[in-house]
């Protein structure tokens, strides 16, 4: 934006007038294929990359140029990187040791790990085979939000999760050690049954900790979930632990690895035969295990007994009996304190399905729908005792049930896999024991014009409050959009659409 | 002739104009005649244009001045009464001593950019950043730099360079290599930037030319007046220090910022995340050579041919016998260049510069306080409104200005709250010394109101 230095006394007169030709201008110009953001299992952003095609090689080779900036948003490397034609940029995480980009080639049918070390050189590529129906798999797990392709484990290595087209599908995790330790794969049985699907969630030195799912066919919709916890060291499993439907069904919704060496599992429990996706939960839980699988604590929090009791009223002060929660996230503070973050949600029936029902006999439309209504967040003491229930308000938001026979559990994780819920991420400051919560509200006004804010709830010395941004400038002529940046920021992009300008500038959230 | 008459009672007019007003030294009272005059030399000079390629040529100065005014009404220049009767002076100087020079036409305006630059436009209209008001230390200095600019005019510098450019471009070799690029089937992109770079090889290297003949010529009209002559070379050596560093005086955040009631805090200028790269310099595969050409190099070469054909050094100093004008200019410009940098919302820089200057003596302690406190302000509003990363680039690893980057790591690492009771903590602190100042008064009770106080 600004050039503090050219120290030069100049007859006016630069290099910009080439610019005037613009066929050479065209011809030289670099074509975007994607960008994203360097994101850790904290989604705190460690940076910026953007993925350009520059040239058409011989043999359908490709010059792309891969851009990185830092988290401050200043350019670092630009590295010229030469593929085949069809290759896209899957993934890209960064680990303190390296960057490693996932390059996806469907006509090639592989995944092309590529590595880049703290001085900017390349590593050895690997390669990695997957099949057409390999990668629908791969799509589909992508889309549900809860499949980690790539995830960095702080000074040790990458875990590459992808999908195997065994028996029945299965999955495969790769570590790569990029500390000069031993690389490993821990893969679903070659013969297993059921469709297997594992999503790693957790790493530290010691151990990797992924969530598996387990299922007989592809319309069933009995999940069986499972922990499993592997050695970083050698890929062996140490332990599982399984919450099937039959003797202990449980949702996971987060897992932490703490100092003292235990595992914090998180989420809502079930009555035993309950579907996990379908029933009511009961309440939440929080569960100690140590690294030898050892229960220590299992502490369970009921709707009934006690969340019902102490749930404050709507943000418009009714309350209602038929709304349910649907979490997002749980945090576990460096206090020991969990926090759980939610929407609020209700089966409506929706005034537009009907009308559409009434005009085309055949269906198509859905006579119900998913009312999201206000973030809830439900504060936990250290042996997961509920303290408070805070309501935080915000706009409603619709959606169209998926099926109107379903319960509003299901169609609520349905919607949840298409973006239905104004929730955006969560961000965790370890460093500084906060955490960001960031969701998008439409809010509607009186007496000006609605407009689209992205509000974030954060967690600061054992209080929460909330900052918004709003989306637009009250001239509309210039669009704003929000993107995650590094611990306690946003990264806003404005666009100006008059001078067709756009611009880029990281903003500190204000507590 | 009609239209000589015309613009020179315009330029009268500007001068007497802006002698009137102070309300706004960004947008002068007199915009009208302004851009009149600027739209007058324009025609005048675009009028003159023939050969060649003349319509393309026309429509980049005619952009150009499109440009220059709308820079004008966005505030990009400085109309101070102060600052131009004392460079009046001494261009008045400069014009008595070399009567071959026709300067009706011409005006130099002030540009509020920080970077040590003057230029010539080629028309008539000519600027000179505050940066190198800020950076030159003697009206000899200065004088020779407007000299050298005069010579660029004379020498009709900037429409050759453009057409020089121009028929490089459109050559039939240019021509040529961008229709084999387009026949290739690859490698057309790297070919393509390849032509941009060899283009813009030979305008840099027709640039250290041409910047050498108006150092020759400059210092021709330079030496018939009665500044110091070997205060060119020094001019010179200002210029080429500044590429290494502009911003080195000692930023000393951790006292500026530490109160009784609201002691500084370590953690304020702590950077706390890792860097992607263990790099000291951005890489870039596609970078072009013409990017990489320094201007140290130009400087030095320019230096050893003015001593060459000059013989500079032996000449004998003279006395200084009259008052140094661009000291009266830096008394303005000290004040400018951080009212300038805090209206643009650059709080970095505004900071940066009432720090060196309070600390140098070229401000008093009174604006210095003022404006400390209302930076502070300043920065609670843009904060509150998530606007602070548009005007203050945070911190960047690749930077020399090592000072410069620790006051935006200061100003990035403080929250909203922080910065509520830093305001308030300097306000109060300093209020016993500004007594009687509204100004200071009206930030002290917006902090005192945020805090509850």
């Amino acid at each position: 934006m600004r050039k503090i230095l050219i120290p030069i006394i100049v007859c006016l007169f630069s290099v910009s007038l080439i610019a005037q030709h613009k066929s050479l201008n065209e011809i030289a110009s670099f074509k975007i294929r994607n960008a994203g953001a360097l994101i850790d299992k904290n989604k705190d952003v460690d940076g910026y990359y953007y993925y350009y095609e520059v040239d058409k090689l011989k043999k359908k080779q490709r010059e792309y140029a891969i851009k990185l900036l830092d988290n401050n948003l200043n350019e670092t490397v630009t590295k010229s990187y030469i593929d085949n034609k069809n290759t896209i940029l899957a993934d890209s995480k960064f680990n303190n040791q390296a960057l490693m980009f996932a390059m996806f080639n469907k006509k090639e049918e592989q995944f092309k790990l590529v590595a880049f070390d703290r001085k900017g050189e390349q590593g050895e590529d690997i390669i990695v085979p997957i099949n057409k129906k390999e990668m629908r798999w791969v799509g589909f797990m992508e889309q549900s939000g809860a499949f980690n392709l790539l995830l960095p484990v702080d000074n040790k290595g990458f875990l590459f999760n992808y999908v195997k087209d065994n028996k029945k599908i299965g999955y495969s995790l790769k570590y790569i050690a990029t500390d000069g330790g031993t690389s490993w794969n821990y893969d679903s049985p070659d013969d297993a049954k059921e469709i297997m699907m594992l999503n790693p969630i957790e790493a530290n030195n010691e151990v990797v900790v992924a969530m598996q799912s387990s299922k007989k066919s592809v319309l069933s919709q009995t999940v069986n979930m499972k922990i499993i916890v592997l050695d970083i060291e050698t890929g062996k499993l140490l332990f599982e632990k399984e919450y099937d439907r039959e003797n202990n069904p449980r949702l996971i919704t987060n897992a932490f690895l703490t100092k003292e060496k235990t595992l914090v599992l998180l989420g809502e429990y079930f009555d035993k035969g309950d579907n996990i996706l379908k029933a009511s939960s009961k309440g939440l839980f929080s569960q100690i295990v140590d690294l030898s699988g050892k229960e220590l604590a299992d502490n369970k929090v009921g709707w009934t007994e006690r969340i019902d009791k102490i749930m404050p009223p709507d943000s418009d002060g009714k309350k209602r009996a038929s709304t349910y929660v649907y979490f997002h996230d749980i945090v576990r503070t460096q206090k020991g304190t969990f926090y759980c973050v939610g929407e609020k949600y209700r089966k409506t029936v929706s005034l537009a399905g009907v009308l559409g029902m009434a005009a085309n006999a055949r269906g198509g439309n859905s006579m119900t729908q998913l009312t999201i209504t206000d973030v809830v967040i439900f504060e936990f003491d250290a042996n997961f005792k509920l303290n408070d229930i805070k309501v935080f308000k915000k706009g409603k938001s619709r959606a169209p049930s998926i099926m109107d026979i379903g319960s509003p559990q299901l169609n609520a994780h349905a919607l949840k896999t298409l973006g239905a819920f104004d929730y955006e991420f969560t961000q965790i400051d370890t460093g500084r024991d906060r955490f960001y919560v960031n969701f998008i509200d439409y809010e509607r006004l009186k007496g000006e014009k609605n407009k689209s804010a992205f509000k974030t709830i954060m967690y600061s010395d054992g209080q929460l409050s909330q900052d918004k941004i709003y989306l637009s400038e009250s001239k509309g002529r210039t669009k704003f959009r929000v993107f995650p940046a590094k611990l306690g920021h946003v990264m806003l992009m404005e666009y100006n659409k008059k001078e067709k300008k756009l611009d880029i500038h990281l903003e500190k959230l204000n507590i | 002739m009609r239209l000589r008459i015309f613009y020179l009672f315009i330029f009268l007019s500007i001068s007497v104009a802006s002698a009137q007003t102070n309300a706004n030294e960004y947008i002068p009272k007199n915009l009208d005649s302004i851009k009149g005059y600027l739209k007058a030399i324009n025609l005048k000079f675009i009028d003159g244009i023939d050969g060649k390629f003349s319509s393309k040529i026309k429509k980049i100065y005619k952009d150009r001045d499109e440009k220059v005014i709308k820079a004008i009404e966005d505030s990009a220049y400085v109309f101070n009464v102060r600052i131009k009767q004392n460079l009046d002076v001494l261009l008045r100087h400069v014009y008595d001593a070399n009567p071959q020079i026709h300067s009706k036409d011409y005006y130099f305006f002030i540009n509020n950019s920080l970077v040590p630059n003057a230029a010539c436009y080629g028309d008539g209209m000519f600027e000179i950043n505050l940066g190198l008001l800020s950076r030159l230390d003697s009206e000899d200095e200065l004088a020779f730099v407007i000299c050298h600019e005069i010579a660029h005019m004379l020498l009709n510098h900037s429409l050759k360079g453009v057409t020089k450019a121009m028929l490089n471009l459109y050559s039939d070799e240019t021509k040529n290599k961008i229709e084999e690029i387009k026949r290739q089937e690859y490698g057309r992109t790297r070919a393509a930037l390849s032509v941009i770079d060899e283009l813009n090889i030979d305008i840099l290297n027709h640039s250290k030319e041409v910047e050498a003949q108006a150092d020759s010529l400059g210092y021709i009209l330079f030496s018939n007046t009665k500044y110091k002559k070997p205060k060119a070379l020094t001019a010179l050596d200002k210029l080429k220090k500044v590429d290494d560093m502009v911003f080195s005086h000692p930023m000393k955040l951790d006292s500026v910022f530490n109160f009784e009631n609201y002691p500084f805090k370590a953690y304020w200028l702590e950077e706390n995340s890792t860097s992607l790269f263990d790099i000291d310099k951005e890489i870039n595969d596609f970078q072009l050579v013409s990017d990489s050409i320094k201007t140290h190099p130009e400087i030095v070469f320019r230096k050893e041919k003015l001593i060459q054909e000059f013989d500079i050094i032996s000449e004998e100093k003279r006395d200084q016998y009259f008052k140094d004008h661009l000291h009266e200019i830096k008394k303005d410009v000290n004040i400018k260049v951080v009212k300038s940098t805090f209206d643009l919302n650059f709080l970095d820089l505004a900071i940066y510069h009432l720090i060196e200057r309070y600390n140098n003596r070229k401000i008093d302690i009174e604006y210095y306080h003022l404006y400390m406190a209302k930076v502070l302000q300043r920065l609670y509003e843009i904060k509150k409104t998530h606007e602070m990363g548009k005007y203050i680039p945070p911190k960047s690893n690749f930077s020399k200005e090592k000072q410069l980057n620790l006051i935006r790591l200061f100003l990035h690492n403080l929250e909203l709250k922080e910065v509520e009771n830093l305001g308030f903590a300097y306000c109060d602190e300093n209020q016993p010394k500004m007594l009687n100042n509204k100004e200071f008064e009206d930030v002290y009770m917006f902090f005192k109101k945020i805090n509850n106080q």
